[in-house]
């Protein structure tokens, strides 16, 4: 019998490389939610003001963004069986760069200030840099599975996005505006979301959903497929869109709208063939993700063809709130409440054996505390998306999805205290 | 050599899959091996079980089934 190498300790990365990124991205959703407040009804008079491009970055750069990120540094060693060298020092830097640079950027929006937005372009520009190149030399070594080939696209996806955001922000950087600005916007829109987001989360899933839900494992050529199928697709959909080829343009949006509504199908039936027959707070996380994703999936086929509703200005901030806050908020909230409780018991089992009992799932995180916060999160999806349609509801969507957002930091904090308490017990 | 010991963990939420493996390699009999059935490569369970004095190897993998060999260091 030969002993497989397997992970060693070393190469399994600190609790904190992970943690810094957790514990941190709900803050920013808290930022979310005070803007929405202080903003108010006028938030939605345009998708192109810049306190809606303040709202929509704090989200996708702040509270997605970190979690995601963490979520990269924790898995790639993991699954991929790559992980980031001196993860430690870089997820600090990563970390210490983006963090100022999200805060930067928002309030350079919010306060119209060239000089903040310029600050924020070489935190995020070298942050991002920084991120993608030591994810880089890692994928280059990770094993051949749908994730790890998945995290390729996803991250490539992330180079274009941050590369056409920095041009984006350099007109107000700089005040000058290049002609294509509304392309070059939808460009960098949709490989932010659908590329980075959308890949990502579908790459995660394929482990995550059959590991913590216990369901079947996702149907091979769908894992295999979808992940390089929706690249092609949004390069596709980016050259229709250059090349003002105003026919094929919804050809190709309408494809990349039916494989991620053939992912959600897809999702919602394994998880139909639990071998776990009681649900849990992540299982209805990821079906109101799912929900919510076939949903804008459904407005956005809508907007295709009625172009009234296409016109509407409320109509963008419809389908953002739907995909960013009904399906992507949900699906990260949801595997957060697994894998940050997953990950304390790990580091207690290696360093606690022999020494103390180690507290179960359920000690490290409370199903009530994570219930009470999930109902509140429930609650604040439908309120945000009516918003736009009812601009007096954003005050109690964003009092809500605050107070969610405060519950879930909370909930994150204690199961760490829980990590900080036990490993006392060692010293 | 003692017969192998074989637990199937593919039904359990994760850690009990983890806990389940190190709580029957604990019980483990000199010379005997633990055959555990999972449906996915467990790799944090690799460094726990090497801190305890366990070495493992892969024994089969086949469609959403991946099985591995547990036994102490020095049994081999």
């Amino acid at each position: 019998m030969t002993p497989q190498a397997g992970l060693s300790f070393e190469q399994a990365p600190p609790i904190l490389v992970p943690f810094r990124f957790f514990l941190s991205a709900p803050v920013f959703g808290v930022l979310a939610a005070l803007t929405l407040l202080w903003q108010g009804p006028a938030l939605f008079d345009s998708r192109w003001m810049p306190p809606a491009l303040a709202l929509t970055h704090l989200m996708t750069l702040g509270f997605l963004g970190l979690a995601m990120l963490g979520a990269m540094f924790q898995m790639l060693p993991v699954v991929a069986g790559a992980p980031i060298s001196r993860a430690n020092s870089v997820s600090l830097g990563v970390f210490g760069l983006l963090v100022p640079g999200v805060l930067t950027l928002a309030s350079g929006f919010l306060l119209v200030s060239p000089e903040l937005i310029r600050l924020a372009m070489g935190l995020l520009g070298s942050g991002f840099t920084l991120f993608i190149l030591a994810v880089a030399v890692s994928l280059k070594r990770a094993a051949n599975n749908p994730t790890s080939r998945g995290m390729r696209f996803a991250v490539l996806a992330l180079t274009v996005t941050a590369t056409f955001g920095l041009v984006l922000a350099s007109n107000y950087g700089w005040g000058w505006w290049i002609a294509n600005r509304i392309q070059i916007t939808s460009i960098h829109l949709a490989w932010g979301l659908l590329g980075w987001v959308g890949v990502l989360v579908v790459s995660v899933s394929y482990q995550v959903v059959p590991m913590f839900q216990l369901t079947p494992a996702y149907p091979k050529p769908l894992s295999a497929w979808l992940p390089p199928g929706l690249f092609v697709l949004l390069l596709l959909w980016t050259a229709f869109t250059l090349g003002n080829m105003e026919a094929l343009v919804p050809v190709a949006g309408g494809a990349i709208a039916l494989a991620f509504a053939l992912y959600a199908g897809v999702t919602l039936r394994l998880q139909t063939q639990r071998r776990r027959k009681i649900s849990d707070v992540t299982l209805l996380f990821w079906r109101y993700g799912m929900a919510a994703l076939l949903l804008v999936l459904t407005l956005w086929l809508a907007g295709q063809a009625v172009p009234q509703l296409d016109n509407w200005p409320g109509y963008p901030f419809l389908l953002g709130m739907l995909f960013i806050g009904g399906f992507v908020v949900s699906v990260v909230n949801g595997m957060l409440y697994k894998i940050l409780p997953f990950l304390i018991w790990f580091h207690l089992q290696s360093r606690l054996t022999g020494i103390a009992k180690i507290p179960n799932m359920k000690e490290i995180l409370p199903e009530k505390a994570m219930r009470r916060q999930m109902r509140l999160h429930f609650a604040a999806v439908p309120l945000l998306a009516l918003a736009p349609l009812m601009p007096p509801l954003i005050y109690p969507a964003a009092l809500i999805f605050g107070v969610s957002m405060l519950l879930l930091e909370t909930n994150l904090i204690f199961a760490f205290g829980v990590y900080r308490r036990n490993l006392k017990l060692v010293s | 050599m003692a017969e192998d010991r074989i637990i199937d963990v593919r039904g359990l939420e994760p850690p009990q899959p983890l806990e389940m493996v190190l709580e029957e390699a604990a019980r483990l009999e000199p010379e005997q091996r633990l055959r555990v059935i999972h449906f996915r490569e467990p790799c944090l369970l690799y460094p726990l079980l090497a801190k305890r004095g366990f070495s493992h190897s892969v024994a089969a993998i086949g469609e959403d089934r991946f099985e591995f060999l547990v036994w102490r260091k020095g049994d081999e």
